[in-house]
């Protein structure tokens, strides 16, 4: 696993993949946020973005948002740790 | 009159056909006139590549003789220097020029004439109720070159889009710790882009589920770039013709399965065009049928005996 050690991320650099992939994809970029915070088992991710993008991030059948979840489930951490993501609909 | 005439030879137009006489009927067909109305120049011969097909289709310049120009350029001939002039203007690739101080009227008459010469065509073409984009002045001169043009542009802004997306892809792996380098291959309705990397595990992740993952996200981003019915591909290493493979024998072993148990198994969940690749491996095996079964994001094929 030593080789590996270099591509382990940190929680920021999680929080800028998430931003990284998730901002192209909607139409209003500066909206979108991502909060961190931990929880027993994993770290949790809280993505928030524009009311009207939030069906973008999802996508039909949910397959946006499930390529987000896989991409961003399949780093590794520097803790270890698993991680979350957690899409804020902030119409429910 | 002697005008007239004149005026009718430069109605020059070249028709392409497989043959050189589909090209003379095409031509005679798009301006609706008969045979003897025209004098023909082959401009070209076809040349024949492998197994029939025509490499470079045949040329044929059809230009209307004298006599057939029916609307009679009054305003061109009503200008004092126009008969002295006129054999200059008989044909814009002939043309020889007569004297320096003219050159700059006739110009300016030719284009009229042009102008006027393609109207008519423009009216037959339109009577043989062809598109209304031919309607436009020096259509017929340009609209080859108007659609080099547009597909210029169309390549274009597929080649920024593309770019843009190998972009954000690349940028994504960076992120996420995979150093990777992209080369792209487009075709008419989508592109292949394959990476570089020494990390393929990583990208292609389980069951290739993070490349999978990339390319939805790909395609998304397409999607948002304006690019509807964009079909992208994301390759790693082969991965895809390996991935290919598996799922032919795979099709292969299940089928004898069901065949001898004779009871339907259905495959674990996978992409649209990985079922595909197993429904249309199996279309010819006429002791099996192949459906898909489930909602999409977890559908899969259910192989059962026919």
């Amino acid at each position: 696993m030593d080789t590996h050690q270099d591509n382990r991320l940190t929680t920021e650099d999680v929080q800028a993949l998430i931003l990284m992939l998730v901002k192209p994809l909607v139409s209003h970029p500066e909206a979108v946020q991502v909060v961190n915070q931990p929880s027993d088992r994993f770290m949790e991710y809280s993505l928030t973005v524009a009311p009207d993008d939030i069906g973008e991030v999802i996508g039909r059948h949910g397959q946006v948002a499930q390529a987000l979840r896989t991409l961003v489930y399949g780093v590794r951490t520097v803790d270890a740790q698993r991680v979350r993501l957690v899409i804020v609909d902030e119409n429910k | 009159m002697q005008l007239d005439g004149l005026m009718g030879d430069l109605t020059v137009t070249k028709y392409q056909g497989r043959t050189v006489e589909e090209a003379i009927q095409t031509g005679l067909k798009t301006i609706q006139i008969s045979r003897e109305q025209v004098q023909i120049d082959v401009i070209s011969e076809p040349v024949h590549g492998w197994f029939g097909r025509v490499k470079q289709l045949a040329v044929v310049d059809l230009t209307i003789k004298p006599q057939q120009v029916t609307k009679q350029p009054t305003k061109v001939a009503g200008t004092a220097t126009g008969a002295s002039h006129t054999p200059v203007m008989q044909n814009a690739q002939q043309a020889k020029p007569v004297s320096h101080d003219l050159d700059q009227h006739l110009a300016a008459n030719r284009d009229e004439q042009i102008a006027r010469n393609t109207d008519v065509q423009a009216d037959a073409r339109r009577r043989e109720g062809d598109a209304p984009h031919a309607v436009s002045k020096k259509s017929q001169a340009l609209s080859p070159a108007e659609l080099r043009a547009r597909q210029t542009a169309n390549q274009a802004k597929l080649n920024d889009n593309l770019e843009a997306m190998a972009d954000y892809l690349l940028s994504a792996l960076a992120a996420m710790g995979i150093d990777a380098d992209a080369e792209a291959e487009t075709y008419h309705h989508g592109a292949t882009v394959t990476f570089l990397t020494e990390q393929e595990g990583l990208l292609i992740g389980r069951h290739g589920r993070t490349i999978n993952a990339l390319q939805l996200l790909g395609n998304t981003f397409m999607l948002r770039q304006g690019m509807q019915h964009f079909d992208l591909l994301l390759d790693v290493g082969g991965y895809r013709e390996r991935r290919a493979t598996t799922l032919r024998r795979l099709a292969d072993s299940t089928a004898r399965n069901v065949i001898a148990s004779g009871t339907p198994v259905l495959l674990d969940p996978m992409p649209a065009f990985e079922r595909k690749v197993v429904h249309s491996h199996l279309i010819n095996n006429r002791h099996v049928q192949t459906t898909s079964q489930g909602r999409e994001p977890r559908r899969g094929v259910v192989i059962s005996p026919r």
